[in-house]
């Protein structure tokens, strides 16, 4: 039987990583910024009066 | 194969993999699947176009919560086994496919099949989408799990303020006879149909990006600094595992479905009501002093607290302890709602205030849950655990309205009531409160016996059993 060996994963680079980072929290913040904007223009009549 | 990528094996994560990656992958999820909340937009235009009620119209969104409930406790543990991104991706399939369907019954005018598609398809992949994040999240941050599982459940809350919006401009493209400025003015059905195209279409590509990007920890691996030992030494942070099977034998489940029913059925009570509710407390005569577009904002107002609720209160959890916040969700919420009853009609400032800290409190009740759920059973099938819980908010779906609606009908016709007739109503809603103030008092760490080995923990971890 071949003996079994444990690979340590190679790390993840870091620098790789800011890119992404800034790629994936803008694709979900980008709408709910336009979400919140557009509920806030909703709530502006609540205190016009 | 060509779908291997999303074997549990190929989504751990390598060493000095970024868990702030993971936050945006869940909201990628619950921002798309939120839309579940928005379904009011295009209400009267499908009525319209099927020639329908609105019950007959109501009953889409009705079905796909019942089937968030019922495919968020049967499939829980099939989440668990597979892990987050095959559960994302069958999510956003399903999700996707529910909208397309959708299209096709309302571009043939055939009502079940929107029934079919929104309601049964796209209600599993949103119980699938709403659980598949939750355990992963609590894995990657167990110094705050309040804190991430707030941020995605907040996204639930957030998917509705975009879909709102955004469908409105849509269904206004692709109609140019739509005017989303004038309530009156009621869309095509053939512009439904585009929208929910392309609401499917691109709610499956944002969701891709929670498929992609996810990924669950390496085994034993913990956040810099983090002091497992000292999150263990907090009251009622328990570090043994119990299994989803085993949890609804305990005492402790219940107890828990009992506080998060009860807090919906509060919190409901007031969302279910919210525009009449407004103008009846402030009126005199046959005329109210908050016009119709006061109260709209009234009711976006309260949608901004409910998911502000889910962040805020969550990650406060992380600091004052789950049991706590869940006596300030109901104790306050209790003195809020006789506020409400007694002083709420003498000041329009008093009674706004007062009904948004209440749905501040009905959002921080579901973001909360997961991690008080993470105290108390460990994480080993949390998120199927927390399915199960889920069908605590179907049952609410059902007896909030059915409260609130029952007193308001006896006295009248929401809309041309007056604040006195909302009594009976909103005190009912105190006792609710006062059920689930005494159920979380009784939440005490699970006993030994309901346990698992951590043999068997581990085994399912690696996806042997």
């Amino acid at each position: 039987m071949p003996e079994q060996t444990t690979e340590q994963p190679a790390p993840e680079p870091t620098a790789n990583q800011v890119p992404r980072l800034i790629v994936t929290w803008l694709v979900v913040t980008a709408p709910l910024a336009y979400g919140l904007f557009q509920t806030v223009k909703g709530v502006v009549p609540l205190f016009a009066e | 194969m060509a779908l291997s990528f999303l074997d549990r094996e190929h989504t751990v994560a390598r060493p000095g993999y970024s868990r702030w990656l993971i936050p945006p992958a869940a909201l990628a999820i619950h921002l798309c699947i939120g839309q579940a909340y928005a379904t009011s937009v295009y209400k009267n235009a499908l009525v319209t176009h099927f020639e329908s009620s609105l019950t007959a119209i109501g009953v889409i969104f009705s079905i796909a919560i019942v089937m968030l409930g019922l495919s968020a406790a049967v499939l829980g543990t099939w989440v668990e086994r597979v892990g987050p991104r095959a559960a994302m991706f069958a999510s956003a399939c399903l999700w996707a496919s529910g909208f397309l369907v959708g299209a096709l019954g309302i571009a043939t005018s055939q009502l079940w099949l929107v029934y079919l598609g929104y309601g049964v398809i796209g209600g599993i992949g949103l119980g699938i989408g709403y659980i598949s994040p939750v355990s992963t999240l609590i894995k990657w941050f167990p110094d705050r799990p309040g804190l991430a599982t707030g941020m995605a459940i907040m996204g639930f809350g957030g998917g509705a303020l975009v879909a709102s919006p955004l469908s409105r401009q849509l269904m206004a493209f692709y109609d140019s006879g739509y005017d989303p400025a004038d309530p009156t003015s009621v869309a095509s059905g053939s512009s439904v149909t585009s929208l929910f195209v392309t609401l499917g279409t691109v709610y499956f590509l944002v969701m891709m990006l929670g498929v992609f990007t996810v990924k669950v920890p390496p085994p034993g691996w913990s956040p810099a600094g983090f002091d497992a030992g000292a999150v263990a030494a907090k009251p009622m942070v328990s570090t043994a595992n119990v299994s989803a099977a085993n949890a609804i034998r305990t005492p402790q489940f219940w107890l828990l479905w009992t506080v998060l029913f009860c807090n919906v059925t509060a919190g409901i009570g007031i969302l279910e009501q919210a525009a009449p509710m407004i103008q009846d407390f402030f009126r005199d005569g046959d005329t109210s002093s908050v016009a119709p577009t006061t109260a709209a904002g009234f009711v976006a107002f309260l949608s901004l607290f409910n998911m502000a609720g889910r962040f805020v209160w969550s990650s406060t959890s992380d600091y004052i302890g789950r049991r706590p916040t869940y006596i300030m969700y109901l104790g306050v919420g209790m003195v809020l709602y006789v506020l409400l009853a007694t002083v709420g009609h003498l000041s329009t400032l008093v009674f706004v205030l007062v009904a948004a800290v209440i749905l501040s409190f009905y959002g921080g009740g579901f973001a909360t849950v997961p991690a008080y759920l993470r105290d108390l059973f460990g994480t080993f099938q949390v998120g199927a655990i927390h399915g199960r819980l889920l069908t605590a908010w179907s049952a609410a779906g059902i007896a909030g309205p059915l409260i609130i609606n029952g007193f308001l009908d006896a006295q009248g016709t929401p809309g041309e009531l007056v604040a006195a007739d909302y009594r009976p109503a909103l005190f009912t809603m105190v006792g609710v409160l006062a059920l689930g103030f005494v159920a979380n008092i009784l939440v005490r760490p699970v006993a030994e016996r309901f346990h698992e080995a951590p043999s068997r923990t581990d085994a399912f971890t690696e996806g042997k059993v």
